[in-house]
């Protein structure tokens, strides 16, 4: 009973499609998502995690079935897209993050300030607040970018693939921080290529135009469901009990 | 002392000096926005294209403020017939509408005696011809420009930086937009009014290209060009009175003058700062 309270997001056969599309991008899916949960979407690329993230942003209408979501939704996008020439510091644009919050002639005060810092010391880069963005590190400005969606105190998180392109040291800060904000009680949802960090989630919802398998890691990343979600994607190599998986994928950064 | 004063005595020369400085600083400011949503082609087909709309109110004696937005107007709906055409892109279509109209200005103009000095004028500008009442109206629009730019700071920067961010931020993209459209085009009616057309592009891009050159932070970088085109714009006034070059050409100078030397001194800076770290190995 506490968790059908708690559920933010539901899915009821929804399907997406896009504009002037003769089929579908994703189709039946059906999911019921609650708070202090760390879920993957694992999929290939083309397999719908963009199309779901739309659809729970609300920039994409299902074209059939349903989707609530029960509450105010925070998007990190990929990183490539914020530009590293705009003239701001590291704790401007995590102040970005409670814009929504003031009114327009309201500028950020010492309230916002704080959270600022804060959520910039929970990224490790409290020392680097007043460091121009461009001057950052490529894993650096994305813990930046994670920094601004956690001041935006949002009980639904949305990551497009943090972790890529990334440097190991920034991975595990990402990693780390992702946790912290399910032990607050927000729903974190991720679009991933990554198996490994797959395994690590409370729930894992594999993709591929339609939802594959949803469940925990053990019973969602079984090999038979990592072939059909990945097909001719993925090379499976033995390693005891488990498989291995080995993505063949383009993706551009 | 008198070298300073000489230019602003006489009926028109504080006028002028006051009215070039407030221009001046409300465009600097736009600028920089300008600059960072990449719109100066916007800006500059803005500036020519208000010129029928000027011609008409400069021949019939009405406000140049008004004969600006009229031409705005106009153009904005030639601009939307043009892009109907089919396979016409956006740059295509505001390049036919421009041309366009600065040949109905020069046609406008051509049907009364006055009228060609008029489109001259209004081409290169005549800041001592400017009336006190377009003046105090281009103050006016100033004022509106000045409120909405600090209203819509954090937007504008929140949606420069980051476009695909912007509806997660709950930043309304196309209500920033239209905002910093209306701005441009109010930051660009003053303006024409008081240097003509061609000048007030210079005095929307020049201080904004040094301020950008020198700062590290998008809101010292509005109050900084504020300040370059305020000076700019009173630099002008002192150049064409004792260079005697035409107060529209000693605008455009002073403005490329200014972005010239803050990116050659950012250049200095970036040059001495790599040699001092060769030095330090």
């Amino acid at each position: 009973m506490q968790d059908r309270l708690n559920v933010l997001v539901t899915a009821s056969d929804a399907s997406f499609a896009y504009p002037g599309a003769t089929s579908p991008a994703l189709r039946d899916v059906s999911l019921d998502l609650p708070g202090s949960e760390l879920v993957i979407l694992l999929g290939p690329n083309g397999g719908g995690k963009t199309t779901l993230f739309r659809g729970l942003t609300g920039e994409l209408a299902p074209a059939a079935g349903t989707l609530k979501v029960h509450a105010p939704v925070s998007y990190l996008p990929q990183h490539d897209r914020s530009r590293t020439d705009f003239p701001v510091s590291a704790l401007d644009v995590t102040l970005m993050g409670t814009l929504a919050e003031r009114p327009p002639w309201r500028r950020p005060g010492r309230t916002e300030r704080s959270r600022a810092r804060e959520a910039l010391s929970r990224v490790g880069l409290a020392d680097r607040a007043d460091t121009s963005f461009g001057e950052l590190s490529g894993g650096q400005r994305r813990r930046v970018l994670l920094a601004r969606t956690i001041v935006q105190d949002s009980p639904i998180v949305l990551l497009d693939e943090p972790l890529a392109g990334v440097d190991p040291a920034s991975a595990e800060v990402i990693d780390a921080a992702l946790r912290g904000l399910r032990d607050d009680g927000r729903l974190v949802i991720v679009a991933s290529h990554d198996i490994e960090q797959a395994r690590r989630a409370d729930r894992v919802v594999c993709l591929n135009g339609r939802v594959v398998a949803a469940g925990p890691p053990g019973d969602a990343l079984s090999p038979s469901v990592l072939q059909e979600t990945y097909a001719a994607e993925l090379t499976l190599l033995p390693a005891g009990d488990d498989a291995v998986g080995v993505i063949e994928h383009h993706h551009h950064h | 002392m008198d070298a300073l004063l000489d230019p602003i005595r006489g009926d028109f020369g504080l006028t002028t000096l006051i009215s070039l400085t407030v221009v001046g600083a409300g465009c600097g400011a736009v600028g920089v926005w300008i600059l960072q949503f990449g719109r100066a082609f916007l800006a500059e087909s803005l500036t020519h294209a208000l010129l029928p709309g000027l011609v008409a109110a400069s021949l019939f004696g009405a406000s140049l403020v008004i004969g600006a937005l009229a031409g705005v107007l106009l153009a904005y709906v030639a601009t939307l017939a043009f892009s109907r055409a089919p396979k016409t892109s956006a740059a295509a279509s505001t390049s036919v509408t421009v041309t366009t109209l600065v040949a109905g200005g020069a046609l406008i103009a051509a049907s009364s005696d006055s009228g060609y000095a008029a489109f001259e004028s209004l081409l290169f500008g005549n800041p001592v011809a400017a009336t006190r009442v377009d003046l105090a109206a281009g103050a006016l629009l100033l004022a509106g420009v000045t409120v909405t730019l600090w209203l819509a700071h954090e937007r504008f920067g929140a949606l420069a930086f980051d476009p695909a961010a912007a509806v997660s931020l709950r930043v309304s993209v196309s209500r920033v937009q239209a905002v910093l459209l209306l701005v441009i085009v109010c930051a660009v009616a003053a303006a024409v009014n008081v240097t003509g057309s061609l000048p007030a592009l210079a005095l929307l891009v020049g201080p904004a290209i040094a301020a950008d050159a020198l700062c590290t932070r998008i809101g010292r970088g509005v109050w900084i060009a504020a300040l370059a085109g305020a000076i700019c714009g009173a630099g002008a006034l002192y150049l064409s009175y004792y260079a005697d070059w035409p107060a529209g050409a000693s605008v455009a100078i002073t403005c490329t003058a200014a972005a010239a030397a803050a990116s050659c001194l950012r250049r200095t800076h970036r040059s001495s700062a790599r040699t001092g770290v060769v030095a330090q190995r």
